[in-house]
């Protein structure tokens, strides 16, 4: 027999899914238009995965492609990390606030041309949800069968029933630290139909001031189990220099020997090239397999550079950002050797 | 092969016995992730949960120090890396331990095909026990029985546990010398038939919700036909090559020697590398035969599917723990390229 409540909570369930379908489908046919008109030859967006929250980057270069192109709370990784440089130039992005802030910051650089190269395809994010906080309600990470969206609450099918949270205990921590949710300047932008559930902008989680002595013990603890995958350095859009001061052979910045002290010369070094640069997506902290919050150390610069600056990267195209930032080192026509 | 019961709320005094004699690793999970960590007492214990580091870094540390030299007056001194304690690897799953067996054809001999014998990878072989936790709910992302494996499967075990809900079914494995330093008769009674098929049972019932599953097998076409595939150039615009999948696979054996210190003191160790990393293949002369994403990421799959097995009687270099497939971040899904692999000219 179905508990009492299962009527409410299935029409719940089925509005949710309209309404994110509905997103979609507008996502989807303005894609479809985009590649029949020919005013794009790609769409960089993503499209569904193998298992539940994994979703994929994917190029659409066909009407019939576009069909998988997918929109929800899972489309994780920031898509300026994965615009193509040397080949097609005329190729429209999918981009959340963080991605089109993350695209500003390349334009700003010169990595890339926004107002000419890219056609910006906005959504007005309300927010993705954490996988890793979906994983800990279902009692581990292979207990995740099925996950769907309702408004205010997140079903999970696990092997022995469903398990429900609420939503915004799901929201990851960049996006409750979120200040810009829409690109500011788009060649179109899809506004959510869905009310947004989406809690206001949250303190940030950046590295608290402690003294040096604590601090040590604080930091050791907190990158422990970092395994040098450099995945928070790959999936990160601001990442792209030619060749990464990890991968130096030569005058060998960063030992390749794994032990806590280079963990750390990697993370400090890894957070001054991008503070100031940074749009806090956080991309690096969802692709960590060891749930590291990487992102706290140059969200701690970020503030700093506010407080000192008054700069926020990533919001203006034509801003002028304060001396002594990082810049990369990228040619285009060599090959990214990382 | 010989069976005992230990009854659950005994558990924790038999690791205790088991802690005295042995180094006990056990699997705790913390803040929704499981790690093995060293038995203490009163550890919440996490048989259930896959956890997110294979058994390999036993065998296989990221670094190990292999020697420390360095010159003293006119000497050089040399000090070689000590012995190690003997090891109890408690609640693996079957998969990381037949893991470990398809390591040792590559690095212990156990294979007529290598004359490779790794000392520090031997050596830890010989000396560590591995109690095997039988799977009896599969992963979202498991895949064991696709590659010769199971949830049930005993290869690279010295004993198996069912969990009987009460009680915990130990099977011992009589090939297995080390297996007979886990008998503890205070705490262990004899299993009866009755236990034993209802052992049987669950372990049936767990391989059948695995059944049905597509093989992860060699493909048919030769390696030249693979190579040339479009599926490398397509998921290459997606992979960013960082070490995940190599990192968490308990199949990935890769590493690399570095010397490092001054004068006095210079320490070698060997650390865990990766095929995805650029500098994995750079030359000397500055040349590199796999210079892009592209290149890395056929590699891996070529090896595991092709190569391994070419070398290795058939077996896929792979167990299908699925943790590459679960923390990819951008879903590059193993089973998907074996298939789109095994389809060519098929």
């Amino acid at each position: 027999m179905l508990p009492a409540s299962c009527g409410a909570w299935s029409a719940i369930v089925f509005l949710r899914i309209d309404v994110m379908n509905e997103l979609q489908d507008q996502l989807i046919a303005r894609a479809k238009a985009l590649l029949e008109e020919k005013r794009v030859d790609a769409i960089l967006g993503f499209s569904r995965g193998t298992l539940p929250m994994a979703h994929r980057p994917f190029w659409a270069r066909s009407s019939e492609e576009a069909e998988q192109l997918c929109w929800d709370e899972f489309c994780l990784a920031n898509l300026a990390n994965f615009v193509p440089l040397n080949g097609e130039k005329n190729i429209a992005v999918i981009v959340k606030g963080c991605d089109w802030r993350s695209l500003v910051v390349h334009h700003q650089e010169g990595r890339l041309d926004l107002s000419s190269q890219v056609y910006v395809l906005g959504i007005d994010c309300d927010g993705m949800l954490d996988p890793e906080k979906i994983r800990r309600a279902a009692g581990g990470p292979e207990r995740v069968l099925e996950v769907s969206c309702a408004v205010e609450q997140i079903q999970i099918t696990t092997p022995d029933g469903e398990v429900t949270i609420d939503r915004v205990h799901a929201y990851r921590q960049s996006c409750l630290e979120c200040i810009q949710r829409a690109p500011l300047a788009a060649d179109e932008l899809l506004e959510n139909p869905k009310p947004h559930t989406f809690p206001d902008s949250s303190d940030s989680s950046g590295m608290e001031s402690s003294d040096a002595g604590s601090r040590e013990e604080v930091l050791k603890n907190q990158f422990k189990d970092c395994l040098m995958c450099f995945a928070c350095r790959d999936i990160c859009p601001l990442c792209y220099c030619t060749q990464c001061f990890v991968d130096v052979e030569k005058s060998h910045w960063l030992s390749t020997q794994a032990s806590i002290d280079r963990v750390l010369d990697f993370h400090f070094f890894r957070a001054h090239h991008i503070a100031g640069r940074c749009t806090e997506c956080g991309a690096c902290e969802t692709a960590c397999p060891m749930n590291i919050s990487v992102r706290q150390l140059v969200t701690r610069l970020n503030q700093d550079i506010k407080e000192k600056s008054h700069y926020v990267p990533g919001l203006e195209l034509d801003a002028e950002a304060p001396d002594g930032l990082f810049r990369p080192s990228y040619h285009e026509h060599s090959r990214r050797q990382r | 092969m010989s069976s005992f019961i230990v009854k659950k709320e005994r558990l924790s005094s038999y690791l205790k016995r088991l802690a005295d004699k042995f180094e006990v690793h056990v699997p705790v999970s913390k803040e929704g992730m499981s790690l093995f960590a060293p038995y203490q007492e009163n550890l919440e214990l996490d048989f259930g949960s896959h956890p997110r580091l294979s058994a390999k870094s036993f065998f296989l540390p990221q670094r190990e120090v292999m020697l420390q030299y360095g010159t003293t007056g006119e000497k050089l001194q040399q000090e070689q890396a000590a012995a190690h304690f003997q090891q109890l690897l408690f609640g693996v799953k079957p998969c990381d331990a037949r893991a470990i067996e398809i390591n040792a054809r590559l690095l212990a001999d156990n294979c007529s095909q290598t004359t490779a014998q790794d000392v520090y990878f031997k050596t830890r072989l010989n000396t560590t026990i591995m109690v095997g936790y039988g799977c009896d709910q599969p992963g979202a992302a498991c895949f064991c029985s696709s590659t010769g494996g199971g949830a049930f499967n005993t290869t690279g075990l010295d004993a198996l546990i069912t969990d009987l809900g009460d009680e915990l079914l130990v099977r011992l494995f009589e090939d297995r010398p080390n297996s007979q330093k886990l008998v503890d008769r205070d705490l262990m009674e004899e299993a009866t038939g009755e236990v034993l098929a209802a052992a049987a049972a669950i372990a049936e019932n767990a391989e059948k919700k695995m059944s049905g599953m597509p093989e992860l097998v060699k493909p048919e076409s030769g390696d030249s036909e693979l190579f040339q595939l479009e599926l490398w150039e397509e998921t290459a615009q997606r992979c960013i090559n960082c070490g995940i999948c190599t990192y968490l696979c308990p199949t990935c054996t890769c590493f690399d020697i570095i010397d490092e210190g001054s004068g006095e003191c210079t320490t070698q160790s060997r650390c865990w590398d990766s095929c995805m990393f650029g500098l994995f293949t750079l030359h000397a002369s500055g040349h590199n035969p796999r210079p892009g994403r592209k290149e890395r990421l056929r590699q891996r799959f070529m090896h595991k599917l092709s190569y391994f097995p070419d070398r290795y009687d058939g077996i896929v270099g792979c167990v299908g723990c699925g943790r590459c497939v679960m923390y990819c971040p951008v879903n590059i899904d193993i089973r998907e390229i074996s298939r789109l692999m095994a389809e060519v000219g098929g």
